[in-house]
Formats: structure tokens, sequence, C-alpha cells
């Protein structure tokens, strides 16, 4: 130890060349933004209009011109899939976004005073555990008026207050843990507050922890949106709707195949990056890992 | 399974692990030879990074296996223990060759209480089971200084640091193997705890004629219990030599500057005390092209920089790696 | 130099921990009293106290009652607030050299931290202090750019140690900051407190199982035994003739490098101090316990003045022994 010849690296730096060793995680990554790429650039560009109605080709299988085929409406199934995609993944990360924050907040703070402050958040996150998920966010989705109910601000609101729970649990473990670091009691022996401890010192060691769960809440988000478009409560146009519709047409008669296999394959190959990369993520922060 | 008859030693020569991972290679032991006769116990002493705890688990194949890369010999009596299939290496581990490690605490199953770990041993190795097995634990128990049957059932949790390192040793013993492997069974303890634990193992060796491979950082208590002492810097070895001997008068610089570095409570003052500068070498997968102490010895001087001195004989019963004159050894530097 | 009055204080320190279905009794009764410029070691195995006592010092620990003073100022069982006061005089160094540096500062981060929250830098110099620290520590002024993990123990020893110093304080306890070292490292740790303490006039309260170390560096020490103090001597005194039996038997037990030791070990396991016996603590190891051992605890009865110092201490006359055993009253 000491070889001062090579180059300074932060623990940042050091994991972010551990990530890209990774190639599951690199292929991820590179999935998912071409995705994300595809999905909000390409509408924009070509100007493509998922709600364009043709009636009179409507059901027809992939061909040269339709290259997903069209619906029971006669709508381009394509250009469905890509804006659907952008709906999905601006939900997903919305939602994490916002039980990111409340959860981080909340779980630091309860980790950080421990004792009975601890316990009383505790006791309040563990209540809200007992409820039953689903029936939570369908209370919330219902307090919104009927046009409200497409729009994607009552849905990633509903999400995002329910996650929060797991986060600040996680963070709340983690701040516990770390609080009784030595470096962090140096830091209350020098003097410094307890906010630049929490913010400063305790914080800067939790976020890989976050950033991980997030990355891999993000599938789990969206799976739980397509979930509310099958009970009919989600985005009005998103993967997991467009899933329903294709399920909702099955027949014995005529399988339309595409309306089913398209949004699926996107939904799935999304999930998949966002867990490789999440994994990925989580073997480049492991401390033990070392260069 | 061979009956072990009369006992054998163990003849390490030329060892050397290297350890490569994608970023660099290290090689962490080089060229190690000793031999350890029946009834001795042998120290092996160093500082962290010296290589002597990958020396000990490479004997019993217990070194990293991902990594690590062995070369050389081991040999118990006549049988090549390097190299050996996995299944033919069980038989050996525990049985004729045991060790015993550095933490109670992780050293024993916290699953498990302490007649099941201890008649695992026994099944394993000597097919005993049912009231001879237990008769067995028990004596080997009471020789150990944990007399009574209560503590068979004892959970580890149950025990103290010191039981549990008993504990330990007891169950190295069962099978009556021809050498026991110590890897600092006692940093861990509290010093009276220590004392106690020495005093077993020097009296357990003398009742069953078994060898010790004592390693330690701690020259006091290697002072106590060993007979032959190996020192080693670097991965090599730099020193050996009869213990009383050695630490009276040592003939390497860095035995010499260990020696003075370390505080003596028998000392008025704690002795003085020398620190020796700097850092310990940065191992690397490159052989040496200077002597792995120059940069921090104190008796440095041209000829050791121009390529490493070889292990050779500087007295009877004496080896060194070291270019600088005997006499010159005997005056301060 | 004579100057009579402590720099720390402690009353009859108690430190009682609620577990399961009782009291352990960490720190039980502890008093003493430290001078400026000596350093004063506190000895003994686990369960003595030793680090429990360090860490209520500084408020890591709660008291249970008793007090300490520092500079006839209260700094036990006071508000967090009023504690923030007292840190650029008292300071603590801690044993593990990997768990005590934040992995996300840089050594110039870390370093500067108390000596812009204690005023002792501006942001302008700053940069120039931590350079400054890093040459009295002994380290390449160069280096505190770069992150812990690239150091090796006893650089990141070292770099707490300047952490401590950096708000100037008269106080550092040091809690078995070598243990964890090796022994040419260590030497060179200790070698440096040694000259920070003539440069700067600091007061040590050192804290180590170590007695070799003791010797070496302590003008005074305390031994420690399931909670209390059982011996409070200057170095050479305890050395050559210990008062105490407990301190007798573990300077016995100790392997020493050069001579024989007749050791007879200490029989039986160090109690938990969760279940001390009962009277005079040591009583079931002890080879001279009579019948009056068990049935009352001793107090620390004073001892003869020794006729010849060791170590020249900072202070004279030197305070006088004292030891917890009737065979001393």
């Amino acid at each position: 130890m000491g070889g001062h010849e090579s180059p300074i690296q932060s623990p940042f730096q050091l994991a972010f060349r551990r990530l890209v060793r990774n190639r599951g995680a690199v292929a991820g990554a590179l999935l998912l933004s071409l995705m994300t790429l595809a999905c909000v650039l390409l509408p924009l560009l070509l100007k493509l209009d998922p709600s364009h109605t043709q009636p009179v080709l409507r059901n027809l299988p992939p061909s040269s011109q339709f290259w997903f085929g069209t619906d029971g409406l006669g709508r381009d199934l394509f250009v469905r899939v890509l804006v659907g995609g952008r709906t999905s993944l601006l939900v997903g990360l919305a939602s994490t976004a916002v039980s990111v924050l409340v959860g981080v907040s909340y779980g630091a703070v309860a980790g950080f005073y421990g004792g009975k402050v601890d316990e009383a958040m505790m006791r309040l996150v563990d209540f809200m555990y007992g409820l039953p998920y689903m029936f939570l966010v369908i209370l919330i989705m219902l307090m919104f008026s009927e046009k409200a109910r497409g729009d994607m601000l009552p849905v990633f609101l509903a999400l995002g207050l329910v996650q929060w729970l797991t986060m600040a649990r996680i963070v709340r473990g983690q701040v516990l843990t770390l609080r009784r670091q030595e470096f962090v009691l140096a830091a209350e022996l020098l003097g410094a507050s307890d906010a630049r401890i929490l913010v400063r010192h305790v914080l800067p060691n939790v976020i890989g922890v976050i950033v991980v769960y997030a990355t891999l809440m993000v599938p789990s988000v969206i799976i739980l949106e397509s979930f509310l478009s099958f009970l009919g409560l989600g985005v009005a146009l998103s993967w997991g709707q467009l899933v329903s519709d294709g399920v909702a047409v099955i027949n014995p008669v005529r399988s339309y195949w595409w309306l089913l296999v398209w949004p699926s394959v996107f939904l799935g190959l999304t999930l998949l990056s966002l867990n490789f990369i999440g994994d990925g993520l989580r073997d480049a922060l492991d401390p033990k890992a070392r260069t | 399974m061979s009956e072990p008859s009369a006992k054998d030693a163990l003849h390490v020569r030329d060892l050397s692990v290297s350890f490569v991972t994608r970023e660099r290679s290290v090689r962490a032991v080089d060229g190690v030879s000793f031999d350890i006769e029946p009834g001795e116990v042998v120290g092996l002493v160093g500082e962290s990074g010296c290589g002597k705890s990958v020396t000990s688990l490479s004997i019993l194949g217990l070194h990293e296996k991902s990594a690590g890369r062995v070369t050389g010999s081991i040999k118990l009596g006549e049988q090549e223990l390097l190299g050996l299939p996995h299944s033919q290496l069980r038989k050996i581990r525990g049985n004729r060759v045991s060790m015993i490690f550095q933490d109670p605490q992780t050293s024993l199953n916290p699953y498990l209480r302490v007649e099941e770990q201890l008649g695992e041993v026994l099944e394993l190795h000597l097919g005993m089971q049912g009231a001879r097995a237990r008769q067995r634990m028990l004596e080997m128990l009471k020789q150990v200084g944990i007399p009574g049957e209560e503590r068979l059932r004892a959970y580890p949790h149950q025990l103290s640091g010191g039981m549990r390192q008993r504990v330990c040793i007891a169950m190295a013993l069962l099978c009556s193997p021809q050498v026991l492997i110590a890897d600092e069974p006692t940093t861990m303890l509290d010093v009276t705890i220590q004392s106690q634990i020495l005093d077993l193992l020097g009296g357990l060796r003398k009742d069953r004629g078994m060898s010790i491979l004592f390693i330690s950082h701690d020259l006091g208590v290697v002072a106590e219990l060993c007979d032959r002492v190996i020192v080693m810097y670097a991965g090599r070895i730099v020193e050996t030599g009869r213990s009383a001997e050695l630490l009276e008068q040592p003939l390497h610089p860095y035995t010499e500057a260990l020696l003075k570095s370390t505080p003596r409570v028998e000392l008025k003052g704690g002795g003085e005390l020398h620190p020796i500068g700097g850092l310990p070498p940065r191992l690397t997968g490159e052989k040496l092209t200077e002597c792995a102490f120059a940069a921090r010895c104190p008796r440095v001087r041209q000829g050791c920089r121009d390529g490493e001195p070889a292990l050779q004989s500087a007295a009877p019963g004496r080896l060194r790696r070291c270019i600088v004159p005997v006499t010159d050894m005997l005056v301060p530097p | 130099m004579t100057d009579p009055k402590p720099l720390l204080s402690v009353e009859d320190l108690r430190v009682h921990f609620n577990v399961g279905g009782g009291t352990l009794k960490a720190v039980d009764g502890v008093e003493f009293q430290l001078f400026p410029g000596e350093t004063l070691a506190l000895v003994g195995e686990s369960g003595c106290g030793k680090s429990t006592l360090a860490k209520a010092l500084v408020g890591l620990n709660p008291i249970t009652s008793g007090s300490a003073h520092l500079n006839g100022q209260r700094v036990t069982g006071i508000s967090r607030q009023a504690m923030r006061r007292h840190r650029s005089e008292l300071q603590l160094i801690f044993q593990d050299p990997y768990a005590s540096l934040n992995p996300r500062f840089t050594i110039a981060e870390t370093l500067g931290e108390p000596l812009l929250l204690h005023g002792k830098a501006t942001r302008g110099n700053v940069d120039a202090k931590v350079c400054e620290l890093l040459g009295q520590v002994g380290l390449d002024t160069q280096l505190r750019l770069r992150y812990p993990h690239e150091f090796s123990g006893g650089q990141r020893q070292r770099i707490s140690i300047a952490r401590a110093l950096a708000v100037e304080p008269q106080l550092l306890i040091c809690d078995e900051v070598t243990s964890a070292l090796d022994v040419s490292i260590q030497a060179q740790i200790l070698d440096l407190l040694r000259s920070v303490q003539r440069q700067r006039g600091l007061t040590y309260l050192f804290i180590t199982h170590d007695l070799g170390v003791v010797r070496y560096i302590a003008h005074r020490v305390a031994v420690m035994y399931v909670g209390q103090i059982v011996e409070l001597r200057d170095t050479e005194s305890l050395f050559e003739a210990p008062a105490h039996p407990y301190s007798q038997a573990l300077l016995r037990s100790i392997p020493r490098v050069a001579g024989s030791s007749k050791r007879s070990p200490l029989t039986g396991e160090v109690p938990s101090p969760a279940r001390p016996p009962s009277g005079c603590r040591f009583h079931p190891r002890c080879p001279q316990a009579f019948e009056r051992c068990p049935r009352e605890m001793p107090r620390l009865y004073p001892l003869a003045r020794p006729a010849a110092a060791g170590a020249p201490a900072p202070q004279e006359p030197i305070p006088q022994g004292q030891s917890r055993c009737f065979l001393n009253e």
C-alpha cells in the first residue's frame, strides 16, 4: 500500500472503474440508453402521433409499413410502443425520485437519532407496511377525479408514496450502522454539528446503497404501473396499458400476437437492463471488492 | 489411511506462493525452506505481509485457491502434501496435521455444541461414535483444562475466549496429530489467559512428542515457547536459529531492528526504542534485484543492492540472508 | 515544574449498562487525577472498563454517576452543546486505523474540517495549515490530496493524530492506538507521540493492554480490573515492586524476550463486569486471599513513597501510589 505514483482516485472513481468492467451492466446501460433515446427522441423528431386512428387499417400484423402492426383502432403499434415507453420510463423515474426523496430523509433522521425517535418513526413505517399495498394505491388513485386519472401525476404520486417505505427502512439501517463507525464518532468529537455530520459524513457513505436500490426500484415501479393499467387505473398510454390491451383481445380464433409481444419485449428488456445495472452497481460499490 | 506410527518430520522445500489477479501478481512467499523435527516447536515470526500466515495455510492447502499458485514441496515424512488431491488432503487435515487459528470467536461454529464439533472430528477420522467418542472427548477436554461434562453441551457463545481456544486445541489434538500448526493462537487473548494457553501448549507438546509450528509476531511469546525461530520478511526467510541464541544475538539486521523496536517490559523505562523507518516493501510478481530490507536497513552498505543475498550458514545451526560480516553484527551499527 | 493543580480530575465515575436481566458495571467507581504534561497509562484486560472510561470522558458513553472535571470545569453529564465547547481541549484517538477516517474525504478535507470548525484556519490559509500538520506527524504534504484507502495502518494513525492535534487540545486520550499495528510501526507511532508531547506540552491518557508499551511511554500507571482501579503508581515503582496481587500476577504472566520468567499463570477466567465477584473482585483468583476478601470491598490505600524516581516526571513531588488491597491497608 502507499504506491503514490498512481493517479489519485476517489472511492467513487474506483467504483466507476469497477462498474465499467462489468459486461452485464455495460450492456444493460447501453440497451437502456438506446431505448430511452428512441422512446423520447423518435416520436419528437419524426412527429409521430400515437393516437392517429385509421380504422380501416385495424388489426394488421407486422409489415414493412407498420413495423409492429396495428391495434384495434388502426393505430400504429410501433409509435404507441415508443410513446408508451416514454411514459413508463418517466413514471418509473419520477416515482423512484419521490420515494428516494421522502425515504432517504425519513430514514436518515430515524437512523441518526436512534433511540425513541427511531422507534416512533419506524412504528409508523411498520404500520404503513402492514396495510395492503395495492389497496392504498387504488385508494389514492380513486381520490382523483375521473378525468385526472389518466394522467401521470396521480400515478407516480401514488406509487412513490408507497415505495418510500422500503427506502426509508434501508437508509435507516445503513445510517444506524454508520452512526457508530469511528470516523463518524471522530467528527462528533471534533465538534461538528449534527446536520454537518449527517450530510457530510454519513450520507455520502450511504449514497452507494441508495443508488443501487433506486436502480432496482425503477423496474418494480414500472411493473406496478403495469398492474394498475390492468386494473384500468394506470396512465392512458404506457407499456402496461398496451400489454393489458393486448391481453384483452386474445381469443382462440385470431391471435393478435403482435399487440402483446412487442410491448412485453420492450418492457422485459428494460427491466432486465435495469436489473443488470443495479447488480453491477452493487458489486462496484461493495467495499470488499478492493482493486 | 495409514496409522501414525513413528513421528514424522515436516520438510518444506522451496515453497513459493503467488497470488495472481487481473491487476497484479504478488509473490507472497518466495522460496521458503525449513524442517520441523518431531517434538520440536518452531516459531515463525514476522510482521504483517511477511508471508508467515500464507506459508502455514499452504501446508494444509488452505490458501486461497482462486488466485493462489503454490510451487515447491511440502513433505510429511515421505508423503508429499503439495498437489495432493482434495480427497487425500482431507484425511490429513485434523488427523496428522492440525491447525488452530487466531480468532477463537470465528474458529468454532456458533450453531453447534462443543460435543457436536468434537464428535465430527472423531467420526470423520477415527470412525468413533457414541460412548467411546464421548469418553475420548471428555479426556481431551480435561487435558486442555476444561474438566467436567457441562461444557460438552455448551455452545461457543457461552464460553469465554480462553475456553474457546482450549476447545479448538482439543479439537486439533483429538487424533493425535504429528504436527500442530498454530497461527497466532494467543494474540487475541488476555495476557493472563495467554499465559495459561502457552503453558498448556508447552505441556501437551512434551506429553505427546508432537511438533508445533507456532506463528506469531510477538517475540516474547516465541522466546518462551519455541526451540527454534524462523524470521520472515517480504515473503522470504531472513534468519533462523535456536531461539535463545537468535534473540540474544541476532545475525540479521531486520531481526536486530525488530528487537530494538519492541518495548521491553523487563527493562527499565521499557528499554530504548529504535523504530524502523519506512514501510515494508510492496510485493510484486518479479524476483528481487536487491536485498528486500536494503531500503530500511541501518546497516546497509555497498553490495546490498547488487542482488538478493542467498540464505547461508553463519554459525552452527544459524542461517541468514545477509552480506554483513558476522563480526560486524556483534557491535551496534 | 511544580503544578499541583490537575488538568483532569475524575471523581467516583460509574458507567453502568442495562443488559438483559441485569446491570453491566463497566466502570464502577473510578477516581484519579491527571497532571499537565504527564502520560498516565490505563492498563487492564478485557472487561476492565478502560475503553468505556475513555469514551465516557469524551461524551461517547453516558455516565451513570460521578463526574469528571477538565480545568475545573465539568465535562460529564452536560448537554451536547456544552460538550462542544470542550472539544478543542480534549480529543480522543481510536484504535482501528481502518475505521477512523471517512473514506470519502481526502486527507486535506479530513484535516481541514477541524481547523475550520474551530477557527484555527481560514479558507485562505487552511491548505498551508494542513501541510504544517502533516509535516508534524512525519507525512509527505503531497499526500493530502489522496484518499484513506491508499494508506497503510501506520500512516492512517498518523493522520488521526494530526486530526486530533488540529484543534490544539490540552489532553489527548489514546485508545489502544498502536494495538492494531505491527511492532516496528508501533515504535514509530510511540516515538511520534512522545515528540509531539514534548513540543506541545500535551497530556496523555494512554489506554493499552501492552505492558511493554506502558513501561516505555507512561509516567504513571493505573491498573484496572473489572471496572475499578486496583493500583495507581508511578511506572518504575509498579514494574519493580507491584503492590497489588493482580498487578503482580499480570507482570508475572508476560512472556519476556530475554531472561526466563518463572511464570506461574493465574488460574481462572477474567470475570464479567455483569457478574463481578463479591467483596474484592480479585479474590477468586488471588493467591493471597483471606477471609475478609470476599466479604468487603477494599478501598484504595496509599502506599509509601518511592525512594528514588524512575523516569523523570513532569511534576514533583510524584503523586502518591495507591493500591486496592487489604494487604496494603
